[in-house]
C-alpha cells in the first residue's frame, strides 16, 4: 500500500488531494501504468512523480508505506 | 533561510541576509502582476507540497552558496491567495561583491521556477486556470 498525494491540476482532475493504492506496485513505471489506466484523461507525460519527497524515475522501486506525489508542471514564483 | 509563509516579511528577509563579511545584498521580489496573456488578473492562488518544496529550496540555496561563495542565501515563498501587487516570492543573497550577488540571485529564482513543487492558479474576472510554465 502506498499513499498518493496529488497537487494542482492533477488534484482537481482526480478529485482528491490524497488517496491510497492497495495494489502492489513494483516500481514507478508500474504506478504510471496503473494511473494511466485509472485516469486516462490526465496527460501523464507532463506529470513528475516523487517518492518520499524526491523526484523519481521509472525504474525506481516502490515499497510498502512510500509517500508518492503526483507533480504537474511546477509554476512557483 | 528557506520558508513557505502566508505573508512575506521583508524585514525578516533583510535581517537574515545581513552579514558583516557582505559588501552587498541582492534581492529579487516577485509580485502579482495584473495581467497575463492579455487578460486582466485579479488574484493568484499558490499551492505547495510543503515538505518537498522546502527540501528543493534547500538544495538550490546550498548550490548557490557554494558556487558563488555567498555569505547568505534566502528563499521565501508565499502560499494561499494573493492580490495584485502583493509579494509572492522573495529570493536574496549577501556576498562580498555585487559580481557574485547578481547572478546568484537570478539563479535562485530561475531554479525555483524549474524544480520546486509549487503551483500557481491565475484568477481572471471570468474564470481561472492552473498555470503551465512556458518552455
Amino acid at each position: 500500500m502506498v499513499l498518493i498525494k496529488a497537487f494542482g491540476k492533477v488534484k482537481e482532475e482526480v478529485g482528491l488531494g490524497e488517496f491510497r493504492i492497495e495494489e502492489e506496485m513494483r516500481n514507478v513505471k508500474s504506478l504510471r501504468k496503473y494511473l494511466g489506466d485509472k485516469y486516462p484523461t490526465i496527460q501523464w507525460s507532463s506529470v513528475a512523480i516523487a517518492v518520499n519527497k524526491q523526484y523519481a524515475e521509472d525504474q525506481d522501486p516502490l515499497h510498502q508505506g512510500d509517500e508518492i506525489a503526483l507533480i504537474p508542471p511546477v509554476s512557483g514564483g | 533561510m528557506v520558508e513557505i509563509v502566508e505573508q512575506i516579511d521583508l524585514n525578516k528577509v533583510y535581517k537574515d541576509l545581513m552579514h558583516p563579511a557582505a559588501g552587498g545584498i541582492c534581492l529579487f521580489l516577485g509580485t502579482v502582476r495584473d495581467n497575463s496573456q492579455d487578460k486582466k488578473v485579479t488574484d493568484l492562488f499558490f499551492e505547495t507540497y510543503d515538505e518537498m518544496a522546502l527540501l528543493e529550496m534547500e538544495k538550490i540555496q546550498h548550490t548557490a552558496i557554494e558556487k558563488w561563495h555567498l555569505e547568505k542565501a534566502v528563499i521565501v515563498h508565499a502560499v494561499g491567495k494573493k492580490s495584485v501587487g502583493e509579494p509572492v516570492v522573495a529570493v536574496g543573497v549577501s556576498a562580498a561583491h555585487r559580481k557574485e550577488a547578481f547572478p546568484a540571485c537570478q539563479f535562485l529564482i530561475d531554479e525555483l521556477k524549474k524544480t520546486v513543487p509549487i503551483w500557481k492558479k491565475e484568477y481572471f474576472t471570468d474564470n481561472s486556470h492552473w498555470v503551465s510554465p512556458t518552455p
